[in-house]
């Protein structure tokens, strides 16, 4: 039995289950949360949601069969945890995702947990205007830099599909940056 | 030389050529120099972050999901006793009683009755005068039964 089978035996055993969890915990809170944290961009919407993944992951553990790696699975958590609490944040404060998205990048010029410049804010906007799925795998390909097998697996996408969601999506942010140049 | 400090410096004066930062991202993006994290979290936030957090939201939710499942369980219970009381309700009020129930009722249990009440319970047919006993015939049951009149007044 290898380390992740040991834990996710452990997850399941009432009695190791809490420490088999702070195990857990301690090693993926991190990349979870900057995993999140790319895709919300706000600090306080980040942890929100790491900690709401963290309880799916918990509950949802006795049902997870291993048919994927354990870290693939919760990034899939996270990852729909993250989209699903965008709509909620949109239909409830804004009229739109793209005006919503749009609004936080724009919000990154204030928030004390950004350092970046305008350069960094720029490619911020950019990004929040492309469609979902283009850019999650821009973010996890290009700011991640994760294999395109792992954002297969996290995503349920063909490599095929990433690979031309990836290409329109630097297309698109390319040609946005030569509509603004041409102003 | 003194510098007076209250000087406004004109930032504006600083320009960039047009597009330059756009011509920045570009090339930025090619060579991956936009890889770096820009974005930061509040002091030990990862070290603060433990289990108990984690247990004590699971533990609210749990919380939460039971008064939920008790206010569905107990509107679902209202319900069927709203819908049970005026099923009866409506059964009750229905014309099924005979009459010998209602006999039987008033003999048995001691129910003092008003006139309004009574004017209720009869129907016109009850009220035929037809039916009454005729003068002549309780004059003669008097004299049959050879009781004074003006004895029973008095009486």
């Amino acid at each position: 039995m290898n380390k992740e089978s040991q834990l996710i035996a452990n997850l399941k055993d009432k009695a190791t289950q809490d420490k088999a969890f702070e195990i857990l915990l301690n090693q993926y809170r991190e990349p979870l949360y900057w995993h999140i944290r790319k895709i919300v961009l706000n600090h306080d919407d980040a942890d929100d949601v790491l900690q709401n993944t963290f309880v799916k992951i918990f509950r949802g553990v006795k049902s997870f069969k291993g048919d994927s790696k354990l870290y693939t699975w919760m990034y899939r958590i996270a990852t729909n945890e993250s989209l699903n609490f965008l709509k909620v944040k949109a239909k409830k404060y804004f009229n739109s995702s793209e005006k919503m998205m749009k609004t936080l990048a724009n919000n990154l010029k204030e928030d004390p947990y950004f350092d970046g410049d305008e350069l960094q804010i720029k490619l911020q906007v950019l990004i929040s205007n492309l469609p979902d799925k283009q850019k999650l795998v821009f973010q996890m390909k290009y700011e991640q830099n994760m294999k395109y097998k792992e954002i297969s697996e996290i995503l349920g996408t063909s490599i095929g599909a990433l690979k031309a969601s990836y290409h329109i999506a630097v297309t698109k942010i390319k040609d946005e940056i030569k509509k603004i140049q041409t102003f | 030389m003194k510098f007076n400090k209250n000087i406004l410096i004109d930032k504006k004066r600083f320009k960039v050529p047009k597009g330059y930062f756009n011509t920045l991202i570009n090339n930025s993006i090619e060579k991956n120099q936009l890889k770096s994290n820009r974005f930061k979290v509040p002091e030990k936030y990862f070290e603060n972050l433990d289990k108990q957090e984690i247990f004590n939201r699971i533990y609210i939710d749990k919380i939460k999901s039971l008064k939920i499942n008790f206010f569905r369980v107990a509107s679902i219970a209202a319900m069927f006793t709203f819908v049970f009381y005026f099923s009866n309700y409506f059964e009750n009020n229905s014309e099924n009683i005979s009459s010998d129930d209602i006999i039987n009722y008033v003999n048995n249990d001691i129910i003092i009755m008003g006139n309004s009440e009574y004017i209720e319970i009869l129907n016109s047919n009850d009220l035929n005068y037809n039916n009454l006993i005729s003068e002549t015939d309780i004059e003669n049951y008097f004299i049959e039964s050879s009781l004074d009149l003006k004895n029973l007044i008095f009486e």
